[in-house]
């Protein structure tokens, strides 16, 4: 399983990729293998605006229907409308084609917020570990 | 001691409504105001249930559906087609974290699952859970677009027919998962109320007979929806190893679940059109 180390992530299983003052975000590979096939991605409108934590959108796999979260604050300036139509993308490449949205940020500082790669990592393991 | 579950019959309502509140259960669970639910209910309307991804224009046949006098309704949750009729509908709102284990959507499918299969095994049904495998499907025939015709993970199964048919809804904190159990069933009317390519008809409502279960089906005696209630809410809480009590529904539910209603379930944008188009549509309301 992967994780990336120059991603942050969320509680959610979301990732998020800095490009300047824009974050790039998708669903983690623990996200995409828990959920297993994925049949359907729905994505926002560009230009909306959204809060973190706001829902962005929807997948839908064939063992659940998920909510997306927004991992910053911003507006969407681009969505991988391709997902629609090919929505295994999340699955065979969560971190490159099966990226979903971008966010222009109205405040870059909430990236440093979310979790680190390590810290994902040990979240992770407590999620699928008996307690 | 963990805290009680809320159990609560809404008894038979109309579609749009019994989706509304599903929906209105689950978003006051996340928000931490009300306890973990068993709830069951029942359709006044024989109703055909899609998932929230399906596509109602090319998988329903709308006119039979009229015609039948079957309702038509989009459900928040994912998956295939669902005839709703004389049947205990079963949702349970839940937390995403489990007091004593992990907490993946497969694990929440098995726990619940356990939970059915108790409580149909308390009835004198020979209920298997089932393990992940591929059910084998006529080569040459489309894939079915009805639910009950595919068994997936930990699902319930008696003689290899589905007994319930079940799906999922994850939010930020809590889940909501309800599925269908029907008391009796009827596959022809299934299968003229969806698209299928008349030549496949027949044979999909033969294969049903195979794969598609019935509690009143295979049960020795007759099991009556108290029965069934009852059963449920005992399986949960053995499962579970909480204690059900009777609650009532919020007004705050109440409030919640009409608003949804009357915005989104009642609506032909959500129900027909889809949650894409649902969506843009209100967003043209709000900048009016």
């Amino acid at each position: 399983m992967e994780f990336p180390a120059n991603l942050r992530y969320t509680k959610e299983h979301e990732w998020a990729r800095q490009e300047g003052n824009r974050v790039v975000v998708g669903i983690t590979d623990y996200a995409q293998k828990e959920l297993g096939d994925i049949v359907f991605v729905e994505l926002p409108e560009v230009g909306i605006t959204l809060a973190a934590t706001d829902t962005f959108g929807v997948v839908e796999s064939v063992k659940a229907v998920s909510d997306l979260y927004a991992p910053v604050s911003g507006t969407i300036v681009e969505a991988n409308i391709i997902l629609e139509d090919q929505p295994e993308l999340v699955n065979a490449s969560p971190y490159g084609q099966g990226w979903m949205i971008v966010i222009e940020a109205a405040f870059i500082e909430e990236l440093q917020q979310l979790l680190t790669a390590a810290e994902y990592q040990a979240y992770v393991a407590q999620e699928k570990s008996s307690r | 001691m963990q805290q009680p579950w809320r159990f609560v019959d809404t008894g038979a309502r109309d579609a749009a409504s019994n989706m509304a509140l599903d929906e209105a259960l689950l978003v006051r669970h996340e928000a931490g105001a009300t306890p973990p639910t068993l709830r069951v209910y029942g359709w006044c309307q024989p109703t055909l249930s899609l998932g929230y991804a399906q596509n109602a224009q090319q998988e329903v046949d709308l006119a039979a559906c009229r015609t039948q006098g079957v309702a038509v309704i989009r459900r928040p949750t994912g998956g295939r087609a669902v005839l709703h009729d004389q049947e205990v509908t079963y949702s349970v709102v839940m937390p995403l974290t489990l007091a004593d284990g992990p907490y993946t959507i497969t694990e929440h499918y098995r726990r619940i699952g356990m939970a059915l299969a108790a409580a149909l095994q308390a009835l004198g049904l020979p209920v298997q859970l089932a393990r992940p495998q591929v059910r084998a499907a006529p080569t040459h025939a489309p894939a079915s677009p009805a639910c009950f015709a595919a068994l997936s993970r930990y699902e319930l199964s008696v003689a290899g027919k589905k007994m319930v048919g079940s799906a999922q809804k994850r939010a930020q904190r809590a889940l909501l998962q309800h599925g269908s159990i029907p008391l009796w069933m009827d596959r022809q009317r299934l299968f003229q109320c969806l698209r299928v390519p008349p030549e496949y008809r027949a044979e999909f409502v033969q294969a049903a007979y195979r794969t598609m279960g019935a509690v009143n089906e295979v049960a020795a005696r007759p099991v009556s929806l108290t029965a069934l209630h009852e059963a449920l809410r005992q399986g949960f809480g053995a499962t579970f190893g909480v204690e059900l009590v009777d609650m009532p529904i919020s007004s705050e539910e109440w409030r919640l679940a009409q608003h949804l209603r009357a915005t989104k379930y009642a609506t032909d944008a959500w129900n027909l059109d889809g949650a894409a188009a649902w969506r843009s549509s209100q967003r043209s309301v709000r900048s009016l």
